[in-house]
C-alpha cells in the first residue's frame, strides 16, 4: 500500500500453474531471467542456499516458510554477506545499512484465470525507514517481466 | 490533488518504444490486447475515446494532455465506474531499458482508494496483455473474467 513495509506486484502470465511454479522453483530457469538460483527442497521449514553471481549464501533463517505446489510459496530473504556486497558492487556504507535491515519475507499467489495465471508477489516486513524496499521495487518488475517473457515463449 | 497516492505499474517488454508506442495509440492494437479502441490523433489538446469493441459504446474519455511520440503520451481518465468523481489522469513513460523498454504506467489524481484499487487490477492485466502481445502475437483473453462494464 501506501507504506515502505511492503511491496505487490501482479502479473499474468499465459501458462498453466504448473508451467508458473516451474518457474519460480527451478534453479535452471531462475538464473535465466534472475541470475539467482535457490537451492532447497521447497518443503515447508526446509532451508535455502542462495546463489548469486557465483556467490553462495547459506544461513540457517533462510527457509521455506510456505509450499503449496501450483498454488502458493512463501520464504524468507537472503542474508547480506560481505560476499554478496562485494560481488553486486555495493559501497560498504549500503552494504551495511542493508545487513542491518530486518529480514524479509517474500510470498507468491498463482490463480489460475481462464487460460492465464495471475501471479501476486507480496514481499513485507521491510524496515520503513529503510533501503531494500526501493531496491526491491526496482527490481521486481525487471525479474517478473523476465518470469513471464521466458514461460511465455516455452 | 486528490490526497490519494499515485499507482504506478512497470513492465519491461521486449519490443521497440516505437512499437510500444504504437500499441498506446494504434486503435486497431488496444482492440487486441484492451478490449477497447483507443481512438484520438494523439494531439495535445484533442479528445479521446476508450470504444468498446463489442458494440462501439465510449467507456471512457478524456483530453490529450501530453504526446511526445515515442516517449510520454499523458491524457486524463474519466473513472467511469466511479460515477460522480472528478476526472484522473494517466500517464505512459517509454524508455529503452538492458535491451527492453520500461513501460512505467502512471495513475495519478485518483479519486478514492476503491478506485485505486480497482485500477491497479486493470493495469496489472492491460500491461500483462500488450506484453505478451508484443512479445509472442497473443494477448491474454482476460474477458472471460473481468466484469462487463470494465
Amino acid at each position: 500500500m501506501s507504506d515502505n513495509s511492503s511491496l505487490e506486484y501482479v502479473t499474468h502470465i499465459q501458462a498453466t500453474p504448473e508451467q508458473v511454479w516451474r518457474a519460480l522453483t527451478d534453479p535452471g530457469m531462475t538464473a535465466q531471467y534472475w541470475g539467482t538460483t535457490l537451492d532447497t527442497d521447497w518443503r515447508a521449514g526446509s532451508p535455502m542456499a542462495w546463489e548469486q553471481l557465483g556467490v553462495r549464501i547459506e544461513d540457517p533463517a533462510q527457509v521455506v516458510l510456505e509450499s503449496d505446489p501450483h498454488r502458493r510459496l512463501s520464504y524468507t530473504w537472503h542474508t547480506f554477506t560481505p560476499e554478496f556486497a562485494t560481488s553486486v558492487g555495493l559501497d560498504q556504507e549500503l552494504a551495511a545499512r542493508l545487513a542491518a535491515e530486518r529480514r524479509t519475507k517474500v510470498s507468491f499467489d498463482l490463480e489460475p484465470q481462464g487460460n492465464t495465471v495471475k501471479l501476486t508477489l507480496l514481499h513485507d516486513d521491510f524496515d520503513q525507514a529503510g533501503v531494500l524496499h526501493g531496491m526491491c521495487s526496482e527490481a521486481w518488475p525487471q525479474i517478473l517481466a523476465g518470469l513471464k517473457t521466458l514461460v511465455e515463449k516455452s | 490533488m486528490s490526497g490519494i497516492p499515485s499507482f504506478v505499474y512497470v513492465s519491461y517488454i521486449h519490443a521497440t518504444p516505437e512499437q510500444v508506442w504504437a500499441a498506446l495509440t494504434d486503435p486497431e492494437i488496444t482492440a487486441r490486447y484492451w478490449w477497447h479502441r483507443n481512438v484520438s490523433d494523439w494531439h495535445v489538446g484533442s479528445r479521446w475515446e476508450h470504444l468498446a469493441t463489442t458494440d462501439g459504446a465510449v467507456h471512457n474519455a478524456g483530453q490529450v494532455l501530453e504526446s511526445v511520440r515515442p516517449k510520454r503520451l499523458a491524457y486524463t481518465w474519466q473513472n467511469w465506474f466511479h460515477p460522480d468523481t472528478p476526472d484522473s489522469t494517466v500517464s505512459f513513460d517509454i524508455e529503452e531499458a538492458a535491451g527492453a523498454v520500461k513501460l512505467t504506467v502512471t495513475h495519478a489524481d485518483l479519486p478514492n482508494t476503491e478506485a485505486r484499487g480497482d485500477f491497479a487490477e486493470g493495469w496489472s492485466a492491460v500491461v500483462s496483455s500488450l506484453k505478451s502481445l508484443l512479445e509472442t502475437g497473443k494477448p491474454i483473453d482476460l474477458s472471460s473474467f473481468l466484469p462487463e462494464d470494465r
